[in-house]
């Protein structure tokens, strides 16, 4: 797909393969003729040019905060894990290459690494690769030039921030922003985070308490990382050392991983400070171009950032039309049923109806499902419930074969439900030709014009979604069990009006397939309808002040911000922002499916890497090297 | 919950057969072109086309399932590549598992693909009746597409020729 323009461009995917290719690595310190001006830096390349004389090349970032280097520098290059193993060398020559520097330094002394305790520094960001590193950012760097001045420290880190990126949001996207740009920074960063709830990692989504909310993918592929595709796994197995890849865990496991890995990746990031604030962003200005952008806080207090990261999560369900505004300000009407207790109440109803069918109904339903629990209807246009995953891991099927060039969303759709036709009658598994298209949804979205998308988005997108958010077998297995004890009915309707009748809830509905109408009475109707990220309608001062200041903007199909493919935001001038950037489920309209973990875990990768290099100059290289 | 095959929600409003014995064909491209168009011109519908060879067989007949999604249809389009001076055995095998009357109140669309000009007619001499028998409306020209056409207009631009000329047929098409 790529080979037609559809995909990255040529430097994004230079600099995806090549951060995959295994590479000797090393540090290097740089020393002028003041000791005060000694750096250290990741070197990007470490190369043996000549033995007689002794001669290496490094190339080191030119956004590096070393914009002269004097003829007489030295520098030592230290190429073993820990410390061990490092070369001394005075600069014989620069060259420039690209938007990096080759320093050519001639060898003067070297020191040895212990024989057999040698590991190379390898710099692989897929993290597959044999052996790789740490960067021994904790350990001093000592000068051992013979004869030379006594051992002294090289200044590491500044003692002050030197820039700070402003995270507004808590929730999953937050958190693995901030996780990543603590993993790759150089020191003198400063990450905020702000979030007006008391915790910070699970957000909405991970943050249920009821054991019963499950996730809808199983637990291997929940990859957070990107280039640590089993840690949350590993992670759950240290308490839990059966754990399977392919169990469905309870959400709230992931809420748990999520907080410990900020705290691990806080405690290892040295030199980068991390800073909470518990507080609401309510305002945002966005000041000078290339100055700073300040976020006004609910408590009066106000956070200046380089760069500004909306980690907004969901947005709460949109508003519907008919039901009537008594019924809407009463508690009898539940607006948003994510909202902390929002149900509570519904437990001891005697019949509750459930707006939507989706993914939120099915939590819902679970929640209220409980003994003594209300009677419960659900209802949608189509009435369908989300598909269920398979009970094991599909062993057999067919990924959907797409042409080489760009498809119509009538091929698209064509090919796989033939697919499915194909798995159904062979016994096969259709999940596997949806499941195949997952890699390819942003890139296929993309490429379909207009037309197309808003063809998707009123015909097909229930029918996508059913097939593609599948819920866990076990809740699966529970709601038919709730069907057949008659605690829940599912039906194709839509509401005319719902309005206050005395102390209860009168429903107007009209059954989809006979047009006919139906009366019923409920103690409480539930909007489940599922998240909006349409900035015009989300119920939120920062987004509304941004959309006012012509920072923000809706998407062409009003189902998202409007952002660029790196995540920022466009306002209403068509201007493209350079510090203020959305990452997550608001970024909908561009991506089409930007809720799972795995598809925010790879942006906020990339959006890290943008930021820092963006900042590069003020911060110095930043780099990742891991251990294996 | 163990449904396996093509789900009961969905509906295309109009849906191309396309009985090409090879995967893949211009035969395909060119339907699924022309099921787009109907669809944006009768309001946007969800539209579909099957190419039969990539379906399995089940005692000789295509599923069921497939029957269901003619049955929700509104426009059903019947394409095939000239195959010995006729339609092809495939397209035939597919509408001889209709129930009878299948294509009652429907628009049925012949199309074909013809090497020579002396096969022109094979849509008209022989689909359109095939599809008349199954009780479909067939208002509209057929869509013959001579190779050399396809060469030098490409599918999209037979297709545009194809709608305008057939305008007036098509709205008549109740949406």
């Amino acid at each position: 797909m790529d080979e037609n323009g559809m995909g990255p461009d040529l430097e994004t995917r230079f600099a995806g393969l090549t951060n995959r290719l295994p590479a000797g690595s090393a540090a290097v310190t740089i020393r002028g003729s003041a000791d005060a001006e000694s750096l250290t830096l990741a070197a990007d390349s470490l190369t043996v040019l000549s033995s007689e004389p002794p001669l290496l090349a490094v190339s080191v970032d030119s956004g590096a905060p070393v914009t002269e280097i004097p003829e007489s520098a030295r520098f030592t290059v230290q190429f073993g894990e820990g410390g061990a193993g490092r070369f001394e060398c005075a600069l014989e020559n620069t060259v420039p290459a690209g938007d990096h520097r080759l320093l050519i330094g001639r060898v003067e002394a070297m020191e040895d690494p212990e024989p057999g305790g040698h590991r190379p520094l390898l710099f692989n960001r897929s993290g597959s690769s044999l052996l790789v590193g740490h960067l021994p950012s904790k350990v001093p760097l000592v000068d051992i030039s013979p004869g030379g001045a006594p051992p002294k420290v090289a200044r590491e880190a500044p003692s002050e921030p030197v820039a700070t990126i402003a995270i507004v949001g808590g929730g999953a996207s937050g958190t693995l922003t901030a996780v990543q740009l603590l993993r790759r920074s150089a020191p003198g960063l400063r990450v905020v985070l702000v979030e007006k709830s008391e915790r910070v990692g699970p957000g909405v989504a991970y943050g249920t308490e009821d054991e019963q909310h499950r996730l809808n993918v199983p637990a291997g592929q929940m990859i957070g990382l990107p280039d640590r595709p089993y840690d949350f796994l590993e992670w759950v197995r240290r308490e839990a050392p059966e754990t399977q890849p392919q169990e469905y865990l309870a959400r709230r496991v992931f809420g748990r991983y999520l907080v410990d890995l900020l705290d691990r990746t806080i405690r290892e990031s040295a030199g980068v400070a991390f800073e909470r604030i518990r507080a609401e962003a309510i305002g945002i200005d966005a000041g000078e171009p290339g100055g700073l952008v300040t976020l006004e806080l609910d408590d009066g207090r106000e956070v200046r950032a380089d760069r500004v990261v909306l980690a907004l999560g969901n947005g709460r369900p949109s508003e519907l039309p008919g039901i009537d505004p008594a019924l809407a300000a009463s508690e009898r009407y539940v607006a948003d049923p994510w909202s902390p207790g929002a149900i509570e109440q519904a437990l001891t109803d005697e019949a509750v109806l459930l707006i939507g069918t989706g993914l939120t109904t099915v939590d819902m339903a679970i929640s209220l499902g409980g003994p003594g629990g209300p009677e419960m209807q659900a209802v949608s246009r189509h009435g369908l419930l989300p598909r269920a995953h398979g009970d094991t891991m599909p062993v057999r099927g067919r990924p959907v074969a797409l042409p080489d060039d760009r498809c119509s969303l009538t091929e698209l759709t064509s090919r796989l439900l033939t697919e499915i036709a194909v798995a159904g009658a062979r016994g096969e598994d259709w999940r596997v030709a949806f499941d195949s298209l997952r890699p390819i949804t942003n890139d296929l979205w993309r490429s379909l014009d207009r037309r197309d998308q808003k063809r998707f988005l009123s015909d097909l997108s229930r029918i996508w979604g059913v097939h593609r958010h599948r819920m866990a077998p076990r809740v699966a297995l529970r709601l038919e069990r709730l069907k057949v004890n008659r605690r829940l009915r599912v039906r194709a309707a839509s509401i005319i009006r719902a309005e206050l009748e005395e102390e209860r809830v009168a429903v107007q509905l009209r059954m989809s397939n006979s047009e006919t109408e139906e009366r019923l009475l409920v103690d409480r109707v539930i909007n489940c309808t599922g998240p909006t990220w349409d900035p015009r309608r989300l119920d939120q001062p920062l987004v509304g002040r941004l959309l006012e200041g012509g920072l923000l903007r809706a998407d062409a199909l009003g189902i998202g911000f409007d952002v660029d493919d790196d995540g920022a935001l466009i306002g209403s001038d068509a201007v493209t922002s350079e510090r203020i950037f959305a990452i997550g489920p608001p970024r909908n309209g561009v991506l089409l499916e930007t809720t799972a973990v795995p598809e925010i875990g790879q942006q906020a990768e990339l959006l890290a890497d943008l930021l820092l290099s963006g900042l590069a100059r003020t911060l110095g290289r930043a780099r990742e090297l891991s251990v294996a | 919950m163990n449904q396996t095959s093509l789900h009961p929600g969905f509906n295309p409003n109009v849906i191309a057969i396309v009985g090409n014995q090879r995967p893949d064909s211009r035969t395909l491209r060119l339907a699924s072109g022309v099921a787009d168009g109907l669809a944006a011109q009768l309001g946007e519908t969800p539209a579909v086309a099957i190419d039969l060879v990539n379906l399995p067989l089940e005692d000789g007949a295509f599923s069921p399932e497939l029957n269901e999604l003619v049955r929700t249809a509104q426009v059903v389009i019947a394409a095939s590549p000239t195959v010995m001076g006729s339609y092809s055995g495939l397209l035939k095998l597919f509408l001889d598992g209709l129930p009878e009357a299948a294509l009652l109140e429907k628009t049925g669309i012949p199309l074909m693909i013809a090497r020579q000009a002396r096969h022109a007619m094979a849509a008209d001499v022989h689909l359109r009746p095939a599809l008349l028998e199954l009780g479909a409306t067939c208002s509209t020209p057929s869509l013959v597409a001579l190779e050399a056409e396809l060469a030098s207009l490409g599918a999209e631009g037979l297709v545009t020729a194809w709608l305008e000329r057939s305008g007036n047929w098509l709205a008549g098409i109740p949406a």
